[in-house]
């Protein structure tokens, strides 16, 4: 076991609404996420001395912190790397409360990504400096690949090639997600369920992926506190153990494109690489999971995620999945809160939140007994996961 | 007949520039040459594509371009539909190409329908001109003429 594991706490979550329209500035939606996490930790929010978000985010720790009132910073990171850097941002909060750098730590992630700068758009290179970052677009935007349905796309073609996966199981995550959602007031698509034959029928963004295969665009916030496991006795907010967190790339890693690795029928070893940390860090197996928040930005990744933390054969997470696998009620039910294809896109941080609700016991589609919750971060990018308990 | 705004962004609207730095200028330089070119180090002779400065089995600074046949199969494509920015149209196919010296490459597959494009299909990739400052590699299916 690492020096992480069963060191620290998630004491508090907080959000604000999910929506397509906040109509207010990303930086209110920030702190008003962090307060409400402060609130439900019984954390004084001038007490806070340390902060984490990550890249794409426009709120400055400091920004936050001048909001909150926080008196004093002793810690603040900013994780690269996008959504796959979400449950990265609970590792580096870990990491300071087990190693006393910091004593109460806020993890947050707030954007108007519907109704602001939308991910789902073309990228442009326009006005940046022809740089790594800018340059690694070369290989890609000049031939109209240009948006993370198409990157993901690619990916997805080849797997169907491989393994005789079809669009409609694909869709069978749409329809369990949406399943959830319909019963989370919480979600966008609350009272909304869709069938398989919704999703097949939905039009094309990037074939082989339909419309219904792609999380939203959403605007909204979400934030955590997290302290050691010691302190959290003391707090008000009924604390879950971060049984272990962990990030990961792996050779030859690019970010959403890692087209050209030698094992080119693998995609996604670096979410092999945080799976194996986990189980040798916790020495849980996936029959140790009770539920999981897969990250579903593009629904043929959560094949490939239940394949690398072996829940199931590399190709066969087509047949793991039938039946209602992985609905509530099933082997193994994700995405419980709708996932980002039916609750909302926030970048990964309100798969956090549900994690933490169904060790809390209190989440809308509760699983019973949840003891051990796997979250996982974006995918297809340098990527992390963690493990929530309560012990 | 006069020219809708739409049909005028079409019409002049050229496609995104690669950002050119001193790592990948070669690759650009080769394309506008006619040559299809991955870098390839000169200490051990291993090819890598997207560049990058550095031969990460030896560690060797020094490589130059290394001219490809131009044979190679479809590993992989998407056919795109949403978000269509000019001057694309919808159903155009982007693919990864497995050059037959192993390296893959991002590149549009034309002259053939999108519902035909298979994974596995042998293709010839050639450099072809998209306007007055672009070149890029375009595959084809064998047989078919350019």
């Amino acid at each position: 076991m690492s020096n992480l594991a069963n060191k620290a706490a998630i004491v508090g979550i907080g959000a604000t609404e999910f929506s397509k329209n906040s109509g207010r500035s990303e930086l209110q939606l920030a702190q008003e996420a962090a307060l409400a996490a402060c609130l439900d930790a019984g954390v004084d929010p001038h007490e806070v001395d340390g902060m984490v978000t990550y890249s794409m985010d426009t709120n400055p720790a400091i920004d936050v912190a001048r909001g909150l009132g926080c008196k004093e910073l002793n810690f603040f990171s900013h994780v690269d790397y996008g959504g796959g850097a979400a449950a990265g941002t609970l590792l580096h909060a870990a990491m300071a409360v087990a190693t006393g750098v910091a004593k109460t730590v806020v993890c947050y992630r707030a954007f108007n990504e519907r109704s602001g700068a939308r991910f789902g758009a073309a990228m442009s290179t326009n006005g940046m400096a022809p740089d790594a970052r800018a340059a690694n677009y070369s290989w890609y935007l000049p031939s109209g690949l240009m948006t993370p349905a198409s990157w993901v796309g690619m990916f997805a073609r080849r797997y169907m090639h491989l393994y005789g996966a079809t669009s409609e199981d694909f869709g069978r995550v749409a329809v369990a997600d949406r399943k959830h959602a319909a019963t989370n007031p919480k979600a966008w698509f609350y009272e909304k369920p869709i069938t398989l034959e919704e999703h097949q029928a939905s039009r094309f963004i990037a074939d082989p992926l339909h419309l219904l295969d792609c999380c939203q665009e959403s605007d909204g916030g979400q934030a955590f506190v997290v302290t050691s496991v010691e302190r959290a006795k003391d707090l008000k907010g009924k604390a879950v153990t971060i049984k272990s967190a962990a990030q990961g790339t792996s050779y030859d890693q690019h970010s959403m494109t890692s087209y050209y690795r030698a094992d080119g029928n693998r995609a996604l070893p670096e979410m092999g690489n945080v799976a194996n940390q986990l189980w040798r860090d916790t020495g849980l197996a996936p029959q140790d999971i009770d539920t999981a928040v897969l990250y579903d930005h593009f629904t043929p990744f959560v094949l490939a995620q239940l394949e690398e933390f072996g829940f199931c054969g590399r190709g066969e997470a087509k047949d793991f999945i039938k039946n209602g696998a992985i609905e509530l009620g099933g082997r193994l039910p994700i995405n419980t809160n709708g996932g980002q294809l039916g609750e909302a896109y926030i970048h990964g941080m309100n798969g956090i939140a549900e994690g933490v609700r169904q060790i809390r016991g209190t989440a809308v589609n509760q699983v019973a007994n949840a003891r051990n919750v796997l979250v996982t971060a974006g995918t297809g990018v340098p990527t992390s996961a963690l493990i929530l308990g309560n012990d | 007949m006069t020219e809708t705004i739409s049909e005028k962004k079409q019409r002049t609207a050229v496609r995104p520039r690669p950002a050119i730095n001193f790592d990948n200028k070669f690759y650009f330089d080769a394309l506008n040459q006619g040559e299809l070119a991955i870098q390839k180090c000169l200490e051990c002779s291993q090819l890598r594509h997207p560049p990058t400065p550095m031969c990460p089995s030896c560690h060797c600074l020094d490589w130059r371009p290394g001219v490809m046949s131009g044979r190679g199969e479809v590993f992989s494509f998407v056919v795109m539909h949403h978000p269509i920015v000019p001057p694309f149209e919808a159903g155009y196919v982007v693919a990864v190409i497995e050059l037959e010296e192993g390296p893959r490459v991002v590149m549009n597959i034309e002259g053939i329908k999108a519902e035909q494009v298979v994974v596995g299909m042998p293709v010839l990739v050639s450099a072809e001109r998209m306007d007055e400052d672009l070149v890029l590699p375009v595959a084809r299916p064998i047989g078919a003429r350019s």
